[in-house]
């Protein structure tokens, strides 16, 4: 592929969430490397088949990404991420390559092992979302002496300097240095996709809106505990369709599903004699043994721990209960999508490594937890306001 | 070029390890010591490292332990080897030769996954360097071109045996006269065999150990076209440079703490790296002459 603009949107019929392919500068790349860059960019991780003969292993890929709002006076690094000006004889390369990388002038640069050009793009793009927020929380430090006065140094600090946003470009260059395949390319750019269009079917549609429309009249400016959480679950389930990250879109998901259940009701799973009756044998038993602590205290935190295991509804059966109370039409696959990004979310904030879920099952996760808090809406509607529902 | 840069920069954030901190710590105890007990022991390690890097340290120490019986030279050595601190300084090098010698032989090495090093405590700094390091040398190809002849010339293995009986365990500069004779030799004995990619291999790892040893214990030949040379001659010496600098009288003498590198600032401010082949300095009764030829490597080829 001498021509560094390819192309190879032939290859491609499905295009919607693809990124811009006609702006993508590639040489010496090979078919199953691009396709399969291409459809995990996509979040369709592991889908393309490649034969079996085709000799797949770890690889070193360099990735320079540039970075907005941020000023270097000298090239340094953080972790392994190295941070680079224009001067730099490896971004002068990428400029001569792609020249939209003049238009930057920081940059970062990371070397990654890895098996596949996407994986390396992916865990770069971690490393440098890192180094970053480790700057920006080092930057934006009040403190008299360094490191939230943890270092020695004295400091001295410019607060205005809050206000400003370190933002990771979406322009990147990947690089294999074995086999020299170079792919340049925004992966924010989506093909050819139009803007959300509000026509007349919207607008006809709209009235059925209202009633949602009086709560959310009803909750701004107020911090109302029932209709707050529903509309901050829409910010971030809004949040989860549009991140470009996947790891924020786990999170987000998560945090939506989290403010529409935070209101459901504890169903006890002990009836109250029956709690109180077990806690007594507890007390009981306790009392027959010999111990170290102030066995007093210990036996209020046992009962107090018991109790919560016995009267705390876990979440996914909030959810189930709120589901099954008002009859909302969520499917099995959509369950176990919830399941799946709930794992997922935990083996993030755990510190598990784990292959996200593809964006189209996000899409149909995002569209389940945003039916799931319009239900929830609608039901307090009924409940509150006293409008005749529309719908 | 990129590759010697790096292992420049590896040298010197070498010494920012603790293990680096101590061997440089003993380094100056040692020196303290008067320079006609130590000259012997530094000569020793000079003469070996182009072999064997940092581990040059102790096999020098394994020399002198070796010759304590020696009658013209037991009393020096029983001298030096009473020295503070010198076996300590020994040992202190061969966990920084350890890093070093799989530092070198995994930067070409594909298949293995890259894992922070356990011989030494790293910086980041240097875990940048390493991995910047072993994406140059990916670079060059080498390693692939040279498993491509491995597996389909049945000659290319012998051809490497006899290369090391020929070089047999003498610390021979690459591409000195000594190791041009040996190469010219296997060149006749296997004509059709590519010798010249397995000794530009066996030659860069050898180069990058020697680099950083060098730039480690701040002993690279620093030279600046403008300032220090008074003549410059270059010829090609296969696809490398061979380059003949005579240099300033007044520019500081060579001597047995000044390794095999050559860093050179040329007149257009861009920096050649050079291997030293040859350091020679001849005093007339009117000057003196100190000319040195070295090796620009022409390693991507």
């Amino acid at each position: 592929m001498q021509n560094p603009t390819c192309n190879i949107m032939d290859f491609c019929p499905a295009t919607f969430y693809i990124f811009n392919l006609q702006q993508t500068h590639m040489a010496g790349i090979n078919i199953y490397e691009i396709s399969d860059f291409i459809v995990s960019s996509a979040g369709l991780f592991n889908s393309v088949a490649i034969p079996e003969d085709y000799l797949s292993q770890q690889k070193w890929f360099t990735i320079v990404t540039p970075v907005k709002g941020l000023q270097l006076s000298q090239e340094f690094g953080i972790g392994c991420v190295e941070f680079c000006s224009k001067e730099n004889k490896e971004i002068k390369r990428v400029i001569d390559f792609d020249k939209r990388f003049n238009e930057y002038i920081t940059f970062t640069l990371v070397h990654i092992n890895s098996e596949k050009m996407f994986s390396a793009y992916f865990a770069a793009k971690r490393q440098v979302e890192q180094a970053i927020d480790l700057i920006v929380n080092i930057l934006k430090d009040d403190c008299i002496y360094s490191l939230h006065s943890l270092g020695g140094s004295l400091c001295e600090r410019n607060i205005e300097l809050y206000e400003k946003k370190v933002v990771l470009s979406t322009l990147t260059y990947i690089e294999s240095p074995q086999t020299n395949a170079k792919i340049s390319c925004d992966l924010a750019e989506i093909d050819e996709s139009a803007d959300l269009l509000i026509d007349k079917q919207f607008l006809d549609q709209k009235i059925e809106l209202e009633n949602i429309e009086m709560l959310l009249i009803k909750a701004n400016g107020t911090n109302n505990k029932d209709i707050t959480p529903l509309f901050n679950s829409l910010k971030w389930i809004r949040k989860a369709w549009d991140t470009a990250d996947f790891e924020d879109k786990i999170i987000s998901a998560v945090i939506a599903l989290e403010f529409i259940v935070s209101k459901e009701e504890n169903v006890a799973l002990m009836e109250k004699p029956v709690r109180e009756k077990c806690a007594d044998l507890i007390e009981q038993v306790i009392s027959e043994f010999d111990i170290d602590t102030d066995k007093n205290e210990y036996l209020r935190r046992i009962k107090e721990t018991f109790n919560r295991a016995v009267t705390e509804t876990p979440f996914r059966v909030k959810l189930e209960n709120l589901i099954r109370r008002l009859n909302i039409p969520i499917t099995n696959h959509e369950m176990e999508l919830i399941e799946k990004v709930r794992k997922q979310r935990n083996n993030l904030v755990h510190g598990r490594n784990d292959m996200f879920l593809p964006t189209d099952d996000i899409y149909i996760l995002c569209e389940a937890i945003s039916k799931i808090a319009f239900y929830k809406l609608n039901s307090l509607e009924d409940k509150r306001s006293g409008h005749t529902r529309k719908m | 070029v990129g590759i010697l840069e790096k292992c420049e920069k590896i040298g010197i954030e070498l010494r920012r390890t603790l293990e680096g901190e101590k061997v440089i710590n003993l380094l100056s105890l040692i020196k303290t010591n008067p320079q006609e007990l130590t000259l012997e022991f530094f000569k020793l390690i000079n003469y070996q490292y182009v072999r064997i890097h940092f581990f040059a340290v102790q096999y020098a120490i394994d020399i002198l332990e070796n010759n304590v019986e020696n009658q013209l030279l037991g009393e020096l050595v029983k001298s030096i080897l009473a020295i503070d601190d010198i076996k300590e300084f020994g040992q202190a090098n061969i966990p920084i030769g350890q890093f070093v010698e799989k530092l070198a032989i995994i930067s070409f090495n594909n298949s293995v996954k890259y894992e922070l090093p356990t011989e030494i405590t790293v910086t980041p700094g240097l875990v940048r360097l390493s991995n910047s390091l072993t994406v140059e040398c990916q670079r060059t190809n080498l390693v692939q071109r040279f498993a491509k002849e491995y597996y389909t010339d049945p000659l290319f293995p012998k051809a490497i045996k006899r290369f090391d009986e020929l070089r047999e365990a003498m610390p021979i500069l690459p591409f000195s006269k000594e190791d041009r004779i040996i190469l010219k030799t296997i060149k006749k004995e296997y004509p059709n065999t590519k010798v010249d990619l397995f000794y530009l291999l066996i030659s860069v790892i050898t180069y990058i150990k020697c680099m950083i040893f060098d730039s480690f214990y701040d002993r690279i030949y620093e030279v600046s076209e403008p300032n220090d040379v008074l003549f410059r001659k270059e010829k090609a010496l296969g696809k490398h440079k061979l380059i003949k600098l005579t240099l300033h009288p007044n520019k500081k003498i060579l001597d047995a703490n000044t390794g095999w590198i050559l860093k050179l600032t040329n007149n257009d401010g861009s920096i050649s790296y050079a291997q030293i082949i040859k350091k020679q300095i001849k005093w007339t009764q009117t000057e003196t002459n100190i000319t040195i030829k070295a090796l620009i490597y022409n390693i991507g080829f």
